[in-house]
């Protein structure tokens, strides 16, 4: 489970620290685009708004770092 | 030019290494520790699940409906009809925030629409957006459609999915999903 404020930022340990990394385009929308292609489902208890990644979301981030550590960085 | 160190492996194997060592080099220290940590899990054949085509429905319908062009309107948005289509489609608005009428109304299609531009799927002269010719061919081969997708959603530097990817690291990127084809390629 991870939390939603996560989503473009590193935990450092603390789950309430985070560290940030930097980001070529910050209009880039992963929570909004794992939900349409039902990568995510959302759990909301009204105070911390988590979401987990199905089991094709799993796939997809396997796929999507496999695919990542294979590029040639300057094509990046 | 520092020098390949084979290990024992071919040539290509030490060129997959070094770039995947290079990739879980960037900054900040955490996110090398992690990745580095997780390189393992990545050495194996990159795979397509069954469901992916179920998954890219959105994007592929999108894909199909622009096909061999739709006129943007004036202020370079997709045209009204798509968007309430797309909208009667997959039931994204309920309608109660005013009617759609371009994709700024509808963020899940300005999202698909914007992924579909960032990967080349689609391309815009004037005011005419149509698809690429990897757009066509990803229209007929799940494979590379899916291959695309991920490879921008869970990169660290676009779409920002590489950390979420992470931090579900102990408990999935491990585990694979129904059956599975080759993707390699495609990247």
């Amino acid at each position: 489970m991870v939390r939603a404020a996560l989503v473009g930022r590193w935990p450092t340990g603390e789950a309430e620290m985070h560290e940030q990394w930097p980001s070529s385009d910050a209009s880039g929308n992963f929570g909004l685009l794992a939900d349409i292609f039902g990568w995510i489902e959302h759990d909301d208890d009204g105070q911390n708004r988590t979401w987990t990644l199905t089991s094709s979301g799993r796939q997809a981030a396997l796929t999507g770092l496999q695919l990542q550590a294979r590029t040639p960085r300057n094509c990046v | 030019m520092p020098i390949l160190d084979l290990r024992g492996g071919t040539l290509l194997q030490a060129v997959g290494r070094d770039r995947a060592q290079a990739w879980a080099a960037g900054y900040p220290a955490v996110r090398q520790d992690l990745l580095t940590q997780m390189l393992p899990l990545l050495a194996g054949a990159v795979g397509v699940p069954v469901r992916a085509s179920e998954c890219l429905t959105p994007l592929r319908w999108l894909l199909e409906h622009i096909a061999d062009g739709v006129t943007a309107n004036q202020g370079g948005w997709l045209p009204k009809a798509l968007v309430r289509e797309a909208n009667d489609r997959f039931g994204w608005s309920d309608g109660i925030g005013g009617t759609l009428k371009t994709d700024t109304d509808l963020p899940e299609l300005a999202s698909l629409n914007e992924l579909a531009r960032r990967v080349r799927l689609i391309t815009r002269k004037r005011r005419k957006v149509s698809l690429t010719a990897r757009g066509r061919r990803a229209l007929g081969d799940t494979s590379l459609l899916w291959c695309s997708v991920v490879a921008e959603v869970f990169s660290g530097g676009t779409c920002q999915g590489e950390g979420a990817a992470v931090g579900c690291g102990d408990s999935g990127p491990s585990q694979k999903v129904g059956g599975t084809f080759d993707c390699a390629g495609h990247g």
